[in-house]
């Protein structure tokens, strides 16, 4: 009876034993296989975006980390691969960034995991409940690249961005957002003047005869002008900020999309140019768009864009308006 | 055996075990029949890939809320009844006690997510994936993991708690599980003393929305994560542990 009673105790030891085991083996200790397939999705979209033509930008020039909210890991590029290194995360908070590590700029993006939880919270209870936001590879790695154009960016025109940014601080979180939503967002005639400049936007990134666009745009104009009237100096330079800045971010991401899922490019990113989006998103979509209108004059602009001047001056100039 | 069958006898006339299962019945065949929708960014989701899942997330997580309420009383209501000392006093160790009337607990929770289950197959019909409802008894299998563990922690819960506070905290600990992903999300998105906080939280509570959500996984042909399946096993093990090593004082 004894040895009965010590047998079973033995049996119940070792289910225990072996679960810890089991656990402890099949744990995942570094990097899912998920987002190191969206990281080497990403680095073989080099060719095309070599395409598209901004001078020197390399994806592979930053080191890119995947955020899980417990350690940063790190990739990279060695040779033809990669490796990865695991960290402390450098930020404290959820957030696709591009951020200076150590006196050089880093892609810090969440795992998929995380984007795809945090997606479907931002898509409402019904999401959240499914706990599946169908947030994609594709959306990740085009994340991806819309980080890394802007740690080019930081890299190459920091004191062009800053002085096009009114002398702002980039890492001073949130700036402006306030003041959008203040000025432009809540003012309805401004709204409204810039829902009828979008609609010239997204009609003018479809058309290739410069005439046509010359008209669309001497259009697009005169609505800005009416437009600035009733906003100060300080917003009108947050705007071109965003506009230049995240547009062009925002193109390169685009761009992404377009080749690794065209639906989704024309139903979510071309859409949403003349979709009213309050706070500074909507700014993301038509400095896109203003990209796209560029691309239609003359596809060699990127060469030499400096972000010194708001890419609608650039599309002014080459109308000669 | 029979203080189990005798349980679980008691479990099946309960108004609570029908109503639930007739409420998950509808939700299902709402969707079945594209009465219900879910929408995401919008867009309605009507595909079975993306469908199904979400309707499992949707199953298990009545499963588990069945679990708690089915479980929570059988232990406490054998003291307050006095049937306990009947039964204690014909040499039934009270830990033998304890564990059948939790194993009656599993097998009650088991039949109504079962009930479920088997009414997901007309979902599945309605989808015209007949083909794929061989997979919906192993998806079974995934998804009773959860239940089982809801099943054995509120059992523990109601004998070393007094009634209300062990209820509450069960349901409490099942919404936690269930919205793992989302307390996952905001410990990444929470700094300081309350990102601390969250970290602690997702260490004692179970994560159910992983585990369960594997059944999903399975039936549209995605990856099965096993080691999630194994930290289930090891939270009901934990569980079964401390059933037996915790005593209930006789009233």
């Amino acid at each position: 009876m004894k040895k009965m009673i010590i047998a079973k105790k033995i049996v119940i030891l070792l289910i225990g034993i072996v679960l810890v085991i089991g656990v402890i083996l099949t744990g995942n200790y570094s990097l899912s296989a998920e987002d190191k397939e969206c990281y080497e999705s990403a680095v073989k979209l080099q060719e095309n975006i070599d395409k598209i033509g901004f001078k020197n930008f390399k994806l592979t020039d930053y080191p890119i980390a995947f955020c899980d909210g417990k350690h940063d890991y790190v990739m990279i590029p060695s040779g033809s691969s990669y490796c990865i290194q695991k960290r402390k995360p450098v930020l404290d908070t959820f957030a696709a960034t591009a951020y200076e590590v150590n006196d050089h700029y880093e892609v810090i993006v969440p795992t998929k995991e995380l984007m795809s939880s945090f997606m479907g919270v931002a898509g409402g209870m019904e999401t959240a409940v499914a706990g599946d936001s169908g947030y994609n590879q594709s959306e990740q790695v085009a994340t991806i690249w819309h980080e890394g154009f802007h740690c080019w960016q930081f890299d190459n025109f920091e004191d062009n961005i800053s002085e096009l940014n009114g002398g702002h601080d980039f890492d001073e979180e949130d700036y402006g957002e306030e003041l959008i939503v203040k000025e432009c967002d809540e003012n309805d005639k401004v709204a409204a003047l810039y829902k009828e400049g979008t609609e010239l936007l997204k009609k003018a990134t479809t058309q290739n005869d410069k005439e046509e666009i010359r008209r669309l745009m001497l259009q697009y104009k005169d609505i800005q002008e009416k437009r600035n009237a009733l906003l100060d100096e300080m917003v009108q330079k947050l705007e071109d900020f965003y506009t230049s800045v995240e547009g062009s971010a925002c193109y390169i991401e685009a761009m992404c999309c377009k080749y690794l899922d065209k639906k989704r490019f024309e139903s979510y990113y071309m859409e949403n140019i003349n979709s009213y989006i309050k706070g500074s998103s909507k700014y993301y979509y038509s400095g896109m768009a203003q990209c796209m209108i560029l691309d239609n004059l003359d596809s060699t602009w990127k060469a030499s864009y400096d972000f010194s001047q708001p890419l609608i001056n650039i599309i002014y100039k080459k109308l000669g308006i | 055996m029979i203080i189990a069958v005798t349980a679980l006898k008691e479990k099946i006339r309960k108004k609570v075990f029908y109503i639930v299962s007739i409420l998950g019945i509808l939700i299902l065949v709402l969707f079945s029949t594209g009465t219900g929708t879910i929408s995401i960014n919008g867009e309605e989701i009507t595909d079975y890939k993306l469908l199904s899942p979400i309707l499992l997330n949707i199953i298990n997580a009545i499963s588990c809320v069945m679990a708690v309420v089915l479980s929570l009383n059988t232990i406490p209501d054998e003291y307050e009844r006095k049937t306990s000392h009947l039964v204690l006093i014909r040499e039934v160790s009270q830990r033998t006690y304890h564990a059948w009337l939790t194993a009656a607990n599993i097998m009650a929770s088991l039949l109504a997510e079962l009930i479920l289950f088997v009414s997901f197959l007309i979902f599945m019909a309605a989808k015209n994936h007949g083909g794929d409802m061989w997979k919906l008894l192993p998806a079974f299998f995934i998804s009773a993991v959860g239940v089982i563990l809801v099943c054995v922690m509120t059992s523990w819960l109601s004998i070393v708690l007094p009634k209300i506070v062990a209820g509450t905290l069960s349901v409490i600990l099942v919404l936690a599980g269930v919205f793992y992903n989302l307390l996952e999300l905001l410990n990444s998105i929470v700094g300081g003393f309350g990102g601390k906080l969250l970290k602690g939280i997702l260490h004692i509570v179970p994560n159910l929305h992983g585990i369960q959500g594997q059944a999903g996984e399975f039936l549209v042909n995605n990856r099965v994560d096993v080691h999630l399946l194994l930290t289930g096993l090891l939270w009901i093990y934990v569980f079964v542990i401390a059933l037996g090593l915790f005593r209930r004082k006789e009233v």
